[in-house]
C-alpha cells in the first residue's frame, strides 16, 4: 500500500468582481458611475423627476 | 419640496417621526438606477410613534392599500399598538411603514445599522449599504436578485473611487 503524497491546496477563489457581474447582466455601470458624482438628495430628486414623468407617460397610455 | 417621496418623508421628519428609509428606495438614495413604485420605511411601532406617523400623514388621505376597500387610516391610541407592518396610499405615493426588516431585525437593530443622509437641510437616516445587502441576501426573492447586481456594484465602485 502506497501513500499518496499530499496534494497542494487550490488557491483560494478570487472575491467576485461585483461590477463585471453587473455588466454581464446588462447593467450600465457609467451610470452607476454618474449617481455615485451626486449627493444622495440629488440622487432623490432626480429619482423623483424621473418617476414623475414615467407616471405621466403611463397616464397618457404611452407605457 | 421636491414632491412625491421626498415631501413624504420630509414630513415625517418635521413631525418627530423615528424611521429609517429602507428597501428599493434605499437603493436609490445608495445609487441604484432601477425604479420602484414605493418607499419603505422602517419604524417605531410604538403607539406614540405611529401616531405621529398619522399626524404627518392625515392631509394626504392615508388608506391601508391593501385592505378591501382601501380602509382609512385611523390609529388611535388604543389600536395603534396592533399593528406590525402598514402599507398605505397617500397623495405622495405608496409608503410601507415595517417593524423589523429580515436579515437585520427590529427598529433599533435597523437604525444602528443606519447612516444619516441631509436633504433639504433635514437630517433623515437610510439602511447603511452593507445592511440593504444583507437584508436583500435575506430575502432573496427574484427582485432582490436583481438590486443585489446593482448593489454590489455600486459598494465596489464606492471602494475602488472612495466615493460617497
Amino acid at each position: 500500500m502506497t501513500t499518496q503524497p499530499e496534494q497542494p491546496k487550490p488557491p483560494e477563489s478570487p472575491q467576485p468582481d461585483a461590477i463585471r457581474e453587473a455588466v454581464e447582466y446588462g447593467i450600465d455601470i457609467s451610470l452607476l458611475r454618474a449617481n455615485l458624482a451626486l449627493t444622495p438628495a440629488e440622487r432623490m430628486r432626480r429619482y423623483q423627476f424621473a418617476l414623475d414623468r414615467m407616471r405621466r407617460l403611463q397616464r397618457a397610455r404611452f407605457l | 419640496m421636491n414632491g412625491g417621496f421626498t415631501d413624504l418623508l420630509e414630513r415625517l421628519v418635521d413631525a418627530g417621526v423615528g424611521f429609517v428609509i429602507v428597501g428599493g428606495y434605499a437603493g436609490i438614495v445608495h445609487g441604484c438606477t432601477y425604479m420602484t413604485q414605493d418607499v419603505d420605511i422602517c419604524c417605531d411601532f410604538a403607539p406614540a410613534n405611529l401616531l405621529a406617523l398619522q399626524r404627518a400623514l392625515s392631509d394626504l388621505r392615508p388608506v391601508h392599500r391593501m385592505t378591501p376597500g382601501r380602509v382609512p387610516l385611523e390609529l388611535t391610541a388604543a389600536n395603534a399598538g396592533e399593528f406590525k407592518n402598514l402599507y398605505l396610499d397617500t397623495d405622495l405615493g405608496h409608503l410601507d411603514c415595517l417593524s423589523e426588516i429580515h436579515g437585520v431585525g427590529g427598529y433599533e437593530q435597523v437604525r444602528q445599522a443606519s447612516v444619516p443622509i441631509e436633504v433639504e437641510g433635514r437630517a433623515l437616516r437610510v439602511l447603511s449599504l452593507d445592511a440593504l445587502i444583507a437584508a436583500k441576501e435575506a430575502m432573496n426573492r427574484p427582485r432582490d436578485r436583481e438590486a443585489l447586481r446593482q448593489l454590489k456594484a455600486v459598494r465596489q465602485l464606492r471602494r475602488e473611487g472612495g466615493a460617497d
